[in-house]
């Protein structure tokens, strides 16, 4: 394309870096998938939640954070480094830097396992982690983008081929989303508080949310794909033009998505209805990808049959089809209001993510090993025995809880000829699906099995060849005036040979999505109509709801009541905007494995909240929800309860210099309160107790609008 | 068939009815917030035409010289 160039440089690609990231990628696989196994066998088993350490609400963000940030973060980590050098025809731009993200990343990896199982959780979905340790994660991110910039500006080849666009997405939404995310106001090292709250908070977290599937879990593995599909079918992307278009779109288009995981909630109309509609364009984008992936096989389906990556690429790429025909198909109303809050919801998920991140992971690992170490695979009958474990793992996973789902929904909006809920114990649509969830523990089983063999597989081949380390290579080095030869025009000059363009009109175009639905929502008084009766929680109640955050309770209880006539029978009033205003962070969950628990206060007495932390199968025989005896034991700790105030104050929750001096003694009196009712009962327990502030939190639980009544 | 017929259009007349319901909740719904939606839709749309007008223009060799990037690396290979 450009004048030939003489003048030829020697350089080296670090493998290393690459090899150290894959191994990463591969050991947490197994352990995020272990941690998967031992939820899924404890949501069929409680005795299963073993210690407080390990309890279901605890783990779960352990098992999410495990599979995405480490599994599939260490391999786009190394499927990016590995391309991203090859596409620029340059060794990585610094050693050091790229050893401070490796171990960086690491080390925050070690942080997540050793804090969420303590407790210390910010409670929002796949941003749990505490405040040190997102700025921890800020830092590493950038050096990365650095090491990553740098390696683009020293390139040897002039242009950026569509997998670089998709690294550079990726690195800039990221940034943006985790930076807005997790804006919070610290209380001590170990706990923080949103910095928005109720609606807001649920709009910024699921805009996030969302987006973090977008631009974590989908750019980076569609520029994985466009560099390693063609490599290994050894012929170029079906279509160009396609990937160009649908780059754009998809990033223009996923991120005014993000509302659709809120429908039917307190966020206001206009705002849902933008989630839908920009849910149901993203079809064609998220297609023009599968459809350019597994066209660029056309020709070579026989070698397909040959080889196991590519048979992983094309499960990976066809599961990726499947969830962004079914993402947009969850949007609509119609649906959602059935598939809300069931397990159809996780299944969606794992298909995209034992699917798409998982294959496509081990499919690029099974490309760059052998290529690394300068051999073949150890064995290609344990790669296929992988790829038929995995297939079978996600279908086991899948279809059991798209039946479960489906059952639940229907159940939970089942009315007999009479008018009243036929299933009105929720226990009962609980207990109905259970030999569902055996199905997916086993589907899990299976995955996990494969990912062992696939393992193994990838260290014998480590074994029987040598690293190297750095890969000699070379190239012409780029001119230092370029002249733009016959085919190459003003407007590829203009965005695709200029690195820092790409990344700021990538920034603007992922930018008006979330400024368009955001900005309102905090400017516009009356999207959230103030209710004068609802006031900030007491100390008490404050630190109870803390312990709800600490147990993960929101894994599993919504506190989102939707305004249809099968959830306020059940659950009672349905909720509104106003009523969440103090909380901080909001707790509306995503997932009913239990009953909602917004209007939970003053249903039932202390005591029987006592006996049923104690024992939920005292209460509720059957009940999969694991014993909290702990929270009868141990002592509430008090000592923060006025930073926590003066926190809340800070965040506009109007408590007064008096309500935060008397802070210890308000608490200590409604503790008493609470402990002197519950003798009554017949419950002997001292005031002091972890279990009274939680009696509190969940005695309050969406009251204050019938105090208004 | 000429009552299929006749049912044919009565589907199709109903359908422009309930289209009209519908749209007209749609928009008594919005409460306000008309604005964001039609800039979303006209940035959307205005967005669409550069890329579109971009592909348009577009070179065709040059479009074989990208596509062929990763495989051209071997030539940095050193055997």
């Amino acid at each position: 394309m450009s004048a030939i160039n003489t003048n030829v440089e020697h350089f080296e690609y670090d493998n290393r870096i690459v090899r150290n990231f894959a191994l990463a990628s591969i050991i947490f696989a197994i352990v995020g998938l272990l941690v998967g196994l031992l939820i899924a066998t404890q949501l069929f088993m409680p005795a299963a939640n073993m210690t407080q350490y390990f309890t279901f609400g605890r783990i779960r963000a352990l098992h999410t954070n495990a599979v995405i940030f480490a599994f599939v973060g260490n391999a786009i980590f190394a499927g990016v480094y590995y391309s991203l050098q090859r596409l620029c025809k340059a060794r990585l731009f610094s050693d050091l830097l790229s050893k401070i993200h490796f171990w960086g990343w690491q080390l925050i990896i070690l942080s997540a396992a050793i804090t969420l199982p303590l407790g210390m959780s910010t409670s929002k979905e796949y941003a749990e982690l505490e405040w040190p340790i997102d700025i921890a994660i800020a830092v590493i991110w950038v050096v990365f983008g650095i090491n990553m910039f740098g390696t683009i500006f020293k390139r040897r080849e002039r242009h950026l081929y569509v997998a670089i666009w998709f690294y550079i997405a990726t690195f800039v939404t990221i940034a943006l989303l985790h930076i807005v995310n997790s804006l919070a106001i610290p209380v001590s090292l170990t706990k923080s508080y949103s910095l928005y709250a109720g609606v807001q908070d649920a709009l910024v977290q699921w805009w996030y949310g969302h987006n973090a599937v977008a631009f974590f879990l989908t750019t980076p593995f569609l520029g994985l794909m466009y560099y390693f599909l063609p490599k290994m079918a050894n012929r170029p992307v079906y279509s160009y033009k396609l990937s160009i278009l649908h780059f754009w779109s998809l990033i223009f288009l996923y991120i005014w998505a993000g509302p659709h995981h809120l429908l039917y909630t307190s966020l206001p109309d206009w705002a849902q209805s933008l989630g839908t509609v920009f849910s149901i364009m993203l079809i064609a984008p998220s297609w023009g990808g599968m459809i350019n992936g597994l066209l660029t096989l056309r020709g070579a389906w026989d070698r397909v049959r040959e080889d196991p990556r590519l048979k992983m690429m094309v499960v990976g790429i066809t599961a990726y089809g499947m969830a962004t025909f079914e993402g947009p198909m969850l949007s609509l109303k119609n649906i959602n209001a059935i598939a809300h809050y069931t397990d159809w919801i996780p299944a969606h998920v794992h298909v995209g993510a034992l699917g798409w991140n998982g294959f496509l992971s081990f499919a690029v690992m099974y490309y760059m090993i052998p290529k690394m170490y300068g051999n073949e695979m150890f064995s290609k009958k344990l790669m296929n025995a992988h790829f038929w474990l995995g297939t079978l793992g996600i279908l086991f996973w899948a279809v059991p809880m798209y039946i479960s789902g489906f059952t639940q929904g229907m159940m939970w909006k089942e009315f007999t000829a009479e008018g009243n809920l036929k299933y009105g114990s929720f226990l009962e649509t609980t207990l109905q699906v259970i030999p569902m969830y055996y199905l997916r523990a086993l589907g899990g089983l299976f995955y996990l099995s494969g990912a062992l063999i696939g393992a193994y597989n990838i260290f014998k081949t480590m074994l029987a060849g040598k690293l190297i380390a750095n890969e000699a290579a070379q190239a012409p080095a780029l001119e230092e005036v370029y002249v733009a030869q016959g085919s190459d025009s003003y407007w590829h000059k203009w965005v695709e040979r200029k690195p820092l363009q790409m990344l700021f009109w990538s920034l603007i175009v992922v930018a008006i999505g979330g400024m368009v639905e955001i900005i309102p929502t905090f400017m516009v008084q009356s999207n959230v109509p103030t209710i004068a009766s609802v006031m900030p929680y007491t100390p008490l109640e404050l630190q109870g709801r803390d312990l709800y955050i600490r147990e993960g309770c929101v894994s599993c209880h919504s506190q989102m009541i939707r305004p249809f006539r099968s959830e306020t029978e059940r659950y009672g009033e349905y909720s509104k905007a106003g009523e969440f205003v103090y909380d901080h962070p909001f707790l509306w969950g995503s997932k009913r494995t239990g009953p909602d628990l917004h209007r939970e206060g003053g249903k039932y007495p202390d005591s029987w909240h006592y006996h049923h932390m104690r024992d939920p199968t005292s209460m509720s025989p059957g009940s999969i929800m694991p014993p909290y005896e702990w929270l009868l034991e141990q002592k509430l700790n008090t000592s923060n309860t006025k930073d926590k105030l003066k926190a809340m104050k800070t965040l506009g929750v109007p408590y007064d210099d008096y309500a935060i001096k008397n802070a210890d003694n308000d608490l200590a009196e409604q503790a008493k309160g609470i402990s002197a009712n519950l003798a009554k009962e017949g419950v002997k327990v001292s005031s002091d107790k972890e279990i009274i502030a939680l009696i509190a939190y969940l005695q309050r639980i969406g009251t204050d609008i019938k105090k208004g009544q | 068939m000429f009552t299929v017929s006749l049912n044919t259009s009565d589907i199709i007349l109903n359908t422009i009815k309930t289209s009209k319901a519908m749209f007209k909740q749609f928009l008594d719904k919005m409460q306000g917030a008309d604005i964001p939606m039609i800039t979303s839709l006209l940035i959307f749309f205005v967005f669409f035409l550069l890329v579109g007008t971009y592909l348009f223009i577009i070179d065709k060799k040059h479009l074989t010289y990208m596509s062929n990037l990763p495989l051209n690396e071997e030539q940095t290979a050193i055997q």
